[in-house]
């Protein structure tokens, strides 16, 4: 089921492609900044195939982590304004005008022990030229 | 516009204000940047009172530059707007699945308490999250500072649940006038507002499993106890994981507090959280009761700020503005029949 920020998580209509990955905006489902420690990628699945976790890195902030990595960063926050971008490394995929993302984010509001937000979302973007 | 008289009731007891997170739609959506967000307030007579969420509203926080605390300033003279409350974040759990030490806790709520001195808001809303000994080695931050702190008793709480009674028990131990409490009006509601309802029921809720949380709900039992309940109940059924998340924030947001509760601890309270979602075609709150409510502040003798919280953006892409001004009218109406 679709929660109130899933036509926002993926927000833009267009993916960018470059040096062998693509690149998917995300904006981040809540409404204050987070750590990226309580910040994780449940599932993404590209064209209906799941991407393994060590395909993705996540980037915020300019700089990029493995989403294992992500884990250990808790003094690293995501502003609510900002873009998240995953860059997915394309082997195995083949270079296409558009793709369709289906993504599951978990938060894990970092006051609140115990609770996860899950949200979902799904669209087909196409490829910036 | 003519600017609507406020009642004499309002000046000497409960003011009413805003707290920007009303506008998160608005906000996160880039709609609005955080000044133009303070301006459509100002212009809209939403003030005096103005309460910000530190983690949402300031890029860095807790950190504040000096451009910033000077623009602050400036912008709440300018549009003659008064910071009353400070939220903070008590984030215990930074890392998943490992609470913070004390230490580490204490740590982690001065630079936020301190970026509310430098903002000049005289009241800081702390969370349950942290346990009563993290604000019990603030005191004597808190008092050096002049700041008053207190955690928000918001649902699933009562004034009776044990976390709050550990608090209750600490602040008679040390008997600082620093220490109170922030009520959140969504703990005292009489109904899940049918807004939410009918969207849950737009998504393709299954309606067995939307009953049967509401039910639980509706229960006189401890609403932690009501969402485990409903928790293992729907995972018992194999209900999908996004829609029993999607229905616990129900637990989360609101719960069944009568009203007059709040008189045993007024004396504590510091600030109020004017919790709201919907409203039905007499301007009547469908989910809290505030003609309940705002009576019983008035009699406890409440002297202080309802910051406005419309929370609908939870599940509906409503204006704030507009349930805001809803809310806000409703609260004018009830202080001026005081």
């Amino acid at each position: 089921m679709d929660n109130n920020f899933s036509a926002f998580l993926l927000a833009d209509q267009e993916l960018r492609v470059q040096s062998g990955s693509i690149a998917v905006h995300i904006r981040l489902p809540w409404y204050r900044a987070l750590p990226l420690s309580t910040v994780e990628v449940v599932s993404l699945l590209i064209d209906g195939h799941p991407v393994s976790k060590e395909q993705i890195q996540f980037e915020v902030n300019g700089r990029r982590w493995t989403l294992a990595d992500c884990a250990d960063q808790t003094a690293e926050s995501w502003y609510v304004l900002d873009d998240g971008i995953l860059h997915v490394a394309l082997e195995g995929m083949k270079p296409q005008p558009a793709y369709d993302v289906d993504l599951t984010l978990n938060l894990y509001p970092p006051y609140m022990p115990g609770f996860a937000w899950v949200t979902h979302s799904a669209k087909r973007l196409q490829v910036q030229q | 516009m003519t600017v609507a008289t406020r009642p004499h009731a309002a000046e000497s007891g409960l003011k009413l204000g805003i707290t920007l997170y009303s506008f998160t739609t608005e906000f996160i959506n880039r709609r609005y940047s955080f000044e133009e967000l303070l301006a459509r307030v100002a212009e809209q007579n939403m003030g005096p009172g103005v309460e910000i969420v530190g983690f949402q509203s300031i890029r860095g926080f807790p950190v504040i530059t000096d451009a910033f605390a000077e623009r602050f300033r400036e912008l709440m003279q300018r549009h003659r707007l008064t910071p009353t409350c400070l939220s903070i974040n008590s984030d215990m759990m930074l890392r998943r699945g490992q609470m913070l030490s004390i230490e580490e806790a204490v740590a982690y709520h001065e630079p936020q308490i301190r970026a509310a001195a430098r903002l000049g808001f005289p009241v800081v809303r702390s969370q349950f999250a942290a346990p009563p000994e993290v604000l019990r080695r603030l005191v004597p931050l808190v008092e050096e500072l002049q700041i008053r702190i207190g955690p928000e008793i918001h649902a699933p709480m009562s004034i009776n649940s044990p976390p709050v009674m550990a608090y209750r028990e600490m602040y008679a131990k040390v008997n600082s006038p620093c220490l109170g409490f922030i009520p959140d009006c969504g703990a005292s509601a009489r109904n899940i507002p049918p807004s939410y309802l009918a969207y849950l029921k737009s998504q393709g809720m299954p309606e067995e499993i939307m009953a049967l949380a509401v039910n639980i709900w509706r229960q006189p039992k401890d609403a932690q106890q009501k969402r485990e309940e409903f928790t293992a109940l729907a995972q018992a059924r194999h209900v999908d994981p996004t829609i029993i998340s999607a229905l616990a924030v129900m637990f989360s947001i609101l719960s069944t507090q009568e009203p007059r509760a709040w008189l045993e601890i007024m004396p504590q309270i510091i600030h109020i959280h004017g919790k709201c979602y919907d409203f039905d075609e007499r301007g009547i709150e469908t989910a809290i009761p505030y003609e309940e409510l705002i009576p019983v502040f008035a009699e406890g003798g409440f002297t202080g700020h309802m910051s406005t919280e419309w929370e609908g953006h939870l599940y509906s892409q409503a204006s704030g503005f507009e349930n805001v001004r809803k809310h806000q009218a409703l609260c004018r109406r009830l202080l001026a029949q005081l």
